[in-house]
């Protein structure tokens, strides 16, 4: 991958109130961009230098847009910071995140934030095909055939939920784990987001249950739910 | 397909030599800085690492908490007292008193291990020897049970065994001293993993080997690499301006990489290269698959069965079919737990370790578990990694590790596999089928198949290969470790001319693997097809291209290729099959031109072999090419003393052997061969003397005992040969004809009759 962005400016920016934003070195650029490359998932949605996703907005020159302290609000808690948002909150070390904070609003003016309201509270209501409309879609592909509108900026194609031979081989919980934890602990490609900071349990599995209409299949046969066992179990002893 | 058809060709084509290479280490001494020049700028993380099991993995005796005191209480053998004491200016030392033998006192230098491991720790020591290396003594701690044990491996072979008054000193493997720190071919060594920048070499101006030891404990740079350019770039306020610290980012790396660091050490890996230093490529010095070549140290689902580290991660489904790497679950620096997003965790047991991959199990434990939310048995870690004890080491001293093949239980499987299963770890009392039945109960539903290449080598068992079976080890998925470990079967049936499974479809596949990317894989794909075909010419365009592809880095393809053909001559030797291992050994060197190893062992087996004067003038030849190059030549003079002696030149076999005595003054094989031919030509006092000087080098030269009892009776020392002849019983009581020497001799002495005849020696 070509150099992401700009490397952040120098800390000569005109500093409002608040701390002001350090610059960083040329080590832990290079390292908050291997990152990114690497390791989270903002580059699946939001572009920087012309790599990345399409979905959300360019991160390119960010901190000419937006306050340190929004920059900061949004990588740590997009929902309170920008309700109605669908950018999920990412889970990471915390010096992972202050790094990537520090990166990504270099040379950015302190500033207060300016929203702050609770969560939205009507997730529960939702359905699976509407979640999936609303955080899978533009990846995946509303039917699940992996060609969602950004689905050409990332570098490998997305996972195609219609497809029952590749689905058949997942069990549900692989599923509920890729949409929970996204695709970094799982091997897969980082540029799947984890959502398991910003959907509820309940929310990810209407998610499994609607891919699993989406390909018409079931997981593997040994991931099945169990029926009642046939025999009586002998209780185990010490 | 490219290797259909028979002929043989008259002359092999010549394989591409080697390309040329750059130094393959890029690391040197001088460029390490030490842990404490670190602590100035990271001080957050030199603290966890002070407090850490790498942090407290060994020091100097005064510094490191001792299992045990070294108050005085002698360890008890039956025919030695072994004192632990600390003496005037705080020396620690292990006085050793044998019967009619002066105390030898050894000096402990360092101290290896705290007792750290939560499956069984223990806690080592460490003498400096009078040859330059530093050695392990055989006297080790445990914490379970608690005291005083050695290795009686390579003697009784019961494993690690507590030490009583019944045992003779001779019974720890270790005694004499064999285990060096570092890697010295010549001895059994601990490779560079009991301490921080471990270098041995043998200095052939000093004559003895040279060792460097930064420190026992593992600091910094042996996870980080060499800390020099870091450190003087920071000095000078560059670092704020350059994306370049003088050190790899370890937290950007990749799965494997990232495990790579760990490998280093946690990990069985053959040595390919010598003089690794941290911060080299651990790929281009060791081999990390080539240890299942020859020996099984895995089940075939990648549970330990002999002995074996955390690198069996490698066969969980964790690793193969996700992304985990170590740093996952355990924090570099602390040694402490933590999530997959780095949240630390409050110990070992903490489910939090899987469910923060495996969220969807989180808030159905019981249902996954089947034992109650809370108990013992439903964390993750009670089924998936229990700690298995290591079977090499026996069952007297405790010695588990935490499962990191991760697997399912299945209880019939295991036992079949010789591994006790999760469920018996708290079941103890119920049969594998007993259990299999229950979990069989529990799911009620098809199981999670083994992977198909697991399932393969658990099919074939121990039973001969045939095509059909070894293709079926050859096919299946993705998994490196078994494909390393069904290659590994294959190689091993080469070599003696059972090749009958070797059809066109099974090298056709061998081909296929050739190009993999692993290079284990590759170069044992290559190897089998160089032992079975190599004399074709359709074979010779494949074994050529793919040196030809490896281009300018085919020194790492090379080194393992020529590993798997050396280990199978050795093996062909080891049955004395010598046209074979010839055969291996000189394929071998088409790889690997300049390795002399090989060439010294292609000399060893053309003059064990030797059917005529011309083999042995073939081997004799070979040997002194072999001393054109080698930087440690003693070995390979006292074999080619015995080349001379087996050629009928004595004159030129003694000056040899000298040679060889004069440049190493501690090998003991140049004074034994010395020795064993001033016996037969009846120079009794001259042999005498050069077995004593033989066993003075090494005490356990069993061959060298018996000599000299021979030369003892033969000047009529019957009581010295007595003596002579219990020592070498002492580490070879199974020699059934030195015994009944022994019992002849006491009452040779007692009647005061003459000599009788005495055993042979034994190589």
């Amino acid at each position: 991958m070509a150099v992401l962005c700009a490397a952040p400016r120098a800390s000569g920016a005109q500093q409002s109130t608040g701390a002001p934003t350090s610059p960083l070195s040329a080590f832990d650029s290079a390292k908050a961009e291997a990152l990114l490359r690497t390791r989270v998932p903002c580059l699946g949605c939001h572009a920087i230098g012309g790599t990345g996703g399409r979905s959300a907005p360019d991160l390119t020159h960010v901190a000419s847009r937006r306050s340190a302290d929004y920059i900061r609000a949004m990588v740590t808690d997009p929902a309170r910071a920008l309700p109605g948002t669908t950018m999920p909150r990412v889970p990471m070390p915390a010096s992972m995140r202050e790094l990537l904070i520090a990166y990504l609003s270099a040379g950015a003016t302190p500033g207060a934030l300016l929203v702050s309201s609770p969560r939205a509270a009507d997730s529960s209501l939702r359905t699976g095909a509407s979640l999936y409309a609303r955080y899978c879609a533009a990846c995946h592909g509303e039917r699940g055939t992996g060609d969602g509108p950004n689905a050409r900026y990332l570098p490998v194609r997305p996972a195609m939920h219609a497809d029952p031979v590749a689905m058949s081989a997942r069990s549900d919980d692989r599923l509920f784990d890729a949409v929970h934890g996204g695709g970094y602990p799982l091997g897969r490609n980082a540029m799947m987001p984890a959502f398991g900071e910003t959907l509820t349990r309940q929310e990810i599995w209407q998610l499994v249950r609607h891919m699993r209409t989406l390909c018409g299949c079931a997981g593997p046969a040994w991931s099945r739910p169990a029926p009642a066992p046939s025999i009586n179990p002998t209780p185990l002893r010490r | 397909m490219l290797l259909v058809g028979r002929r043989r060709d008259a002359g092999a084509d010549p394989l591409p030599a080697p390309i040329g290479h750059a130094p393959i280490s890029i690391v040197a001494r001088a460029d390490f800085v030490g842990a404490a020049r670190c602590a100035n700028c990271h001080a957050a993380e030199f603290a966890a690492w002070t407090r850490s099991t790498h942090g407290r993995a060994g020091g100097s005796p005064g510094t490191v908490p001792l299992l045990a005191k070294f108050d005085g209480r002698p360890i008890r053998f039956r025919d030695a007292l072994v004192t632990p004491s600390v003496v005037a200016g705080g020396r620690y030392q292990f006085v050793i008193a044998q019967e009619g033998r002066a105390p030898l006192t050894l000096v402990v230098d360092g101290v290896v291990g705290g007792g750290h491991m939560a499956g069984g720790g223990t806690q080592g020591f460490v003498t400096h020897h009078p040859d330059g290396t530093i050695r392990f003594l055989p006297f080790e701690l445990s914490r379970t049970p608690a005291g005083w044990f050695c290795n009686t491996g390579s003697r009784s072979g019961a494993g690690w065994q507590p030490i009583t008054a019944s045992m003779p000193l001779a019974a720890c493997g270790d005694w004499p001293p064999v285990r060096a720190l570092g890697d010295v071919a010549r001895f059994a060594n601990c490779q560079g993993c009991h301490g921080s920048q471990v270098e041995v070499q043998f200095d052939s101006s000093a004559r003895r080997y040279r060792t460097n030891v930064a420190s026992l404990a593992i600091n910094c740079e042996s996870c980080h690499g060499p800390g020099r350019r870091h450190v003087e770039l920071a000095s000078s306020g560059r670092m704020a301006r350059s994306k370049d610290i003088g050190m790899p980012p370890l937290a950007t790396l990749d799965k494997d990489a990232s495990s790579r660091v760990c490998y280093q050490c946690h990990a069985l890996k053959d040595q390919l290269q010598p003089g690794y230093l941290a911060g080299d490529s651990l790929e281009r010095f060791y081999s990390l698959g080539l240890a299942l070549v020859g020996d099984r140290p895995h089940a075939p689902d990648g549970r330990v069965r002999t002995f074996a580290y955390q690198e069996t991660q490698r066969f969980s489904e964790c690793y193969r079919k996700g992304g985990m790497r170590c740093t996952d679950c355990h924090d570099p620096h602390s040694q402490t737990y933590r999530d997959v997003n780095g949240a630390a965790l409050p110990g070992r047991l903490d489910d939090r370790q899987c469910t923060s991959c495996h969220a969807s199990l989180a808030d159905r434990v019981e249902e996954h578990t089947h034992h109650r939310v809370g108990s013992a048995g439903s964390r993750c870690v009670a089924c998936h990694m229990p700690y298995l004890q290591h079977p090499e080491v026996g069952g007297a001293i405790r010695y588990a590790r935490s499962d990191h093949t991760i697997p399912i239980p299945r209880p019939a499987h295991d036992s079949a596999m010789g591994v006790r299963s999760a469920c018996a770890t708290c079941h103890a009392g119920m049969s594998a089928a007993a259990l299999d039945r229950q979990v069989a109960a529990w799911t009620n539903r098809p199981r999670k198949p083994l992977a198909s290449s697991v399932a393969a080598q658990v099919a074939l068992g121990t039973s001969s290969l045939t095509s059909t079976s070894a293709l079926a080890l050859l096919a299946g998925d993705d998994h490196d470790m078994a494909r390393i470990a069904a290659l590994a079967r294959l190689v091993e049936s080469l070599g003696a001319g059972d090749n009958g499974w070797l059809d066109d479809p099974v090298a056709a596949r061998l081909v296929q693997l050739s190009d993999n990317p692993h290079p284990d894989v590759a170069a044992l794909a290559l190897a089998a097809l160089h032992l079975a075909r190599g004399e074709q010419s359709a074979t010779r365009r494949v074994l050529a291209r793919a040196l030809t592809r490896a281009g300018a880095n085919d020194g790492a393809l090379r080194d393992r290729w020529g590993l798997v053909l050396g280990y199978t001559g050795d093996r062909m030797a080891g049955q004395r099959q010598y046209p074979a291992a010839i055969a291996a050994y000189r394929k071998a060197l088409e790889i690997v031109p300049t390795n002399l190893r090989v060439l010294v062992n292609l000399a060893n087996a053309k003059r064990d072999g030797a059917t005529d004067a011309a083999d042995l003038a073939s081997a004799i030849a070979d040997y002194r090419r072999a001393l054109q190059r080698d930087p440690a030549p003693a070995l390979t003079l006292v074999n080619l003393g015995i080349a001379q002696a087996a050629a009928g030149d004595t004159t030129a076999a003694l000056a040899s052997w000298r040679d060889a005595a004069r440049r190493d003054p501690g090998e003991p094989l140049a004074p034994f061969n010395i020795g064993n031919v001033a016996l037969v030509t009846g120079h009794l006092s001259e042999a005498v003397a050069a077995y004593r000087m033989a066993l003075e080098r090494d005490p356990s030269l069993v061959p060298a005992h018996f000599n000299l009892t021979r030369a003892l009776v033969a000047t009529g020392d019957n009581a010295g040969a007595l003596r002579a002849i219990r020592n070498g019983l002492a580490f070879d009581s199974s020699n059934v004809e030195a015994r009944q020497m022994a019992v002849q001799l006491q009452r040779m002495i007692q009647t005061g009759a003459g000599a009788t005849r005495v055993p042979s020696a034994r190589r």
